[in-house]
Parts: structure tokens; sequence; C-alpha cells
């Protein structure tokens, strides 16, 4: 049946149960671009003007965290500005070892979906968890160039990069799906 | 635990091994792959003024080729990161375990699975050449925006990666929602 005519019998029989296909693809598209839109738009801003600010400012303090992190652990980690210095290795932080490019990532799709302002800002909590699991990527990505040198750039540009983006979508599913719980609770 | 929750877990419990899988293949078939999106951002390119071009060379980096017919030169830029390829084009290993692991039959996951492959494909194609466009656009290699191009093929990938999956996989996971929303829609429509 098409959507006209499904639409007709539905003005023409009121009681009858809503289809609730109706609009999904609208629904979806939106959504879809909204979040195209909004990752364009934050990618762009950071392109053109957030490499002296905001990335300076994220690549310092990653170092700092990481330093004090591989310090309590014991590996002697101190920071210069983006460089970090330990018993185990020493790098530079650059934007891509930052939870800025997964926090973009997020931020889009819980803008993107259709939810309260409230909502949206609650689900800002998910920004701390992948700075938290970004040091842990850091962390570990030293003691790997310490034991496992040969594995270091499968870990670091296949296997971590990837283990963000999934976190990333799972804190989003988390928060997707909590918004519908209440629905469920009620039809239970 | 509610069945969104179920779901959810059944969901990250199979990502792990789909993503073992993916990651041990992903290195040997990475070479053909690159061959195969370079030869479809090259034929894009060519109908493109100014024609540029981008080839793999042996030391693993990535070549730029634009070629100005008015100066009647080629210029060359290279782009210099050691694991450009092992870094441009994981996505196809993220966007496989995260479809493969969609908590539905097999089969429909194999569906998604090759769909999600095609789109991936296109969108690196997509990327690529938007990267070696802007740059024979730009042709400026010490200005900022020359520099930072190359954005577009590791985060930038990754958030059409992300939108790809969203794109292949709502419908597993967000019915409860669109019913909500949908009641909504319908009272402001429908109500006498």
């Amino acid at each position: 049946m098409g959507k006209r005519s499904r639409r007709k019998s539905e003005l023409e029989s009121p009681s009858a149960k809503p289809d609730p296909t109706i609009g999904r693809g609208k629904l979806v598209a939106k959504t879809v671009l909204l979040f195209a839109s909004t990752y364009g738009a934050l990618m762009t801003v950071d392109f053109l003007w957030g490499a002296e600010t905001v990335e300076r400012h994220m690549n310092n303090w990653t170092a700092s965290t990481a330093a004090w992190a591989l310090f309590l652990l014991g590996a002697h980690g101190r920071a210069d500005a983006n460089v970090v210095q330990s018993s185990l290795t020493t790098f530079n932080v650059i934007s891509e070892c930052t939870a800025l490019y997964p926090a973009v990532i997020f931020v889009s799709a819980v803008v993107a979906f259709p939810a309260s302002l409230a909502q949206k800002l609650w689900a800002m909590l998910g920004i701390p968890i992948l700075v938290i699991v970004n040091l842990i990527r850091i962390v570990s990505l030293c003691f790997i160039n310490r034991w496992f040198p040969s594995a270091l750039d499968t870990a670091h540009f296949v296997v971590w990069q990837s283990l963000m983006v999934f976190v990333t979508v799972l804190l989003w599913l988390l928060w997707a799906t909590r918004l519908a719980s209440p629905h469920d609770r009620r039809t239970a | 635990m509610t069945a969104e929750r179920r779901r959810i877990l059944r969901f990250a419990l199979a990502f792990l091994p789909a993503f073992v899988a993916a990651a041990c293949l992903y290195p040997l078939i990475l070479p053909a792959y690159q061959r195969g999106v370079f030869a479809a951002v090259n034929t894009l390119l060519s109908s493109l003024n100014p024609v540029s071009e981008i080839r793999a060379v042996p030391a693993g980096q990535w070549q730029v080729l634009v070629h100005r017919a008015e100066a009647a030169r080629v210029a060359t830029y290279t782009l210099k990161s050691d694991n450009l390829a092992l870094l441009s084009f994981f996505q196809l290993a993220m966007l496989s375990a995260l479809l493969l692991a969609t908590p539905v039959r097999v089969r429909e996951r194999l569906r998604l699975w090759v769909s999600g492959i095609g789109l991936m494909f296109g969108l690196h194609v997509l990327c690529v050449a938007g990267c070696v466009y802007g740059m024979a656009l730009v042709d400026n290699p010490k200005g900022l925006i020359f520099k930072s191009l190359p954005i577009i093929l590791g985060p930038f990938a990754s958030g059409l990666a992300v939108a790809a999956w969203g794109l292949l996989t709502w419908k597993y996971w967000l019915t409860p929602l669109e019913l909500v929303a949908n009641s909504h829609v319908r009272v402001g429509r429908h109500t006498p």
C-alpha cells in the first residue's frame, strides 16, 4: 500500500492504529543531515581557527595529564608544553592524540538526535568519559612502545583509533536509548 | 536490565571479536584497497581543472602531482607521514566491526557489511579527492590551509564512517523513539 493511500485510510477511520512508519524517512534524513552539517561546521571551525587556540591548549593539557598518569605509574613522566618525557618513551602530543575529534563526533551525534536541550546537555557528561579513555589510550601506547615496539603502529593507528570511535558510538547509544527507556517502562 | 540495554551489551560483546578479525585482515587488504581508491580518485580528478593525481611511492608516502598547463609545470607535493595509508583507511576495519556486531541475523549483518564497505569506499574516494584537489587549488605548501588539508583523511573520514554506520543501522536501534516522535507529530496534525 502506498504512502498516500495509507494516509487516506487513516483519515477516513480515525480510530485505526496510526502507522509508525509515516514520517520515519524524514526523521532519519533530518538527523543524518544535521549530524553531517554539525560535524562539518565544527571541523571547519577547528580547521580554520582552532590550531592556535583550542588545539594548542588541548595538546598541552593532554600532555600534562598523560605525564601525570605516567608519573603515578612509576614511569617518571613529565611534560613540557606538548612534549611528554618518561622512562618508557618521549613523544609529542598532537591534536589527533587528544579526545578532541571523538568529542566532536559525539557532540555532533547528540546535537543531531531529536531530544530536548536539557537532555542534550546531560549527554555532555560523555565528554569526560572520552577524555579518560583517551588517557588510557596514551598510557597504554607508551607501554606498548616499550614492551612491544613492533605492534605500536597497528595499536596506535588502527586499534586505538577504532576503539575511540567505538566508545563514542557506545556512549551515544547508551544516551539515546535511555531517552527511549521511559517509553519502554510505560508499555512494559 | 531493559531490552535496549541488553541489545547494546550484545553489540559491545560482538564488536570485540569482529574488530579483532577486521584489524587482522585490514593490513592484508590495504594495498589493493589503496590502489582501488587511487584509481577512482585519479579518474575523478582528471576531469577537474587543474588536473591533479595522486600516487603512492615505494617508501609508503603519497605524492600529489598538479599539472599546471598555463605555467607548463608539474608541481609535486609529498604527504610525508609514514603510516598514511594505515591511518587514512582504518575506518574500513572499524566500520566493518560496527556493522558485523549489529544485533540482527547473520544474513542481515553480511548485507549491512557489503553495503557499508561500498559506502566507505565512496567516502574514501571523496575524502582523498577532496584533499588532493584542495592542495591543487591552494598551491601554497607553506600556507596553514594547505598543511591542514590532510585532516580530511583521518579525523574527518572517521566522522563520515560514523554517519555511514548510523545511516545503515538506525532502524535496528531507534524504533521505540520513532514511535514517540511520530506520536507527538500525529497529535498536532489530527487533533479535531
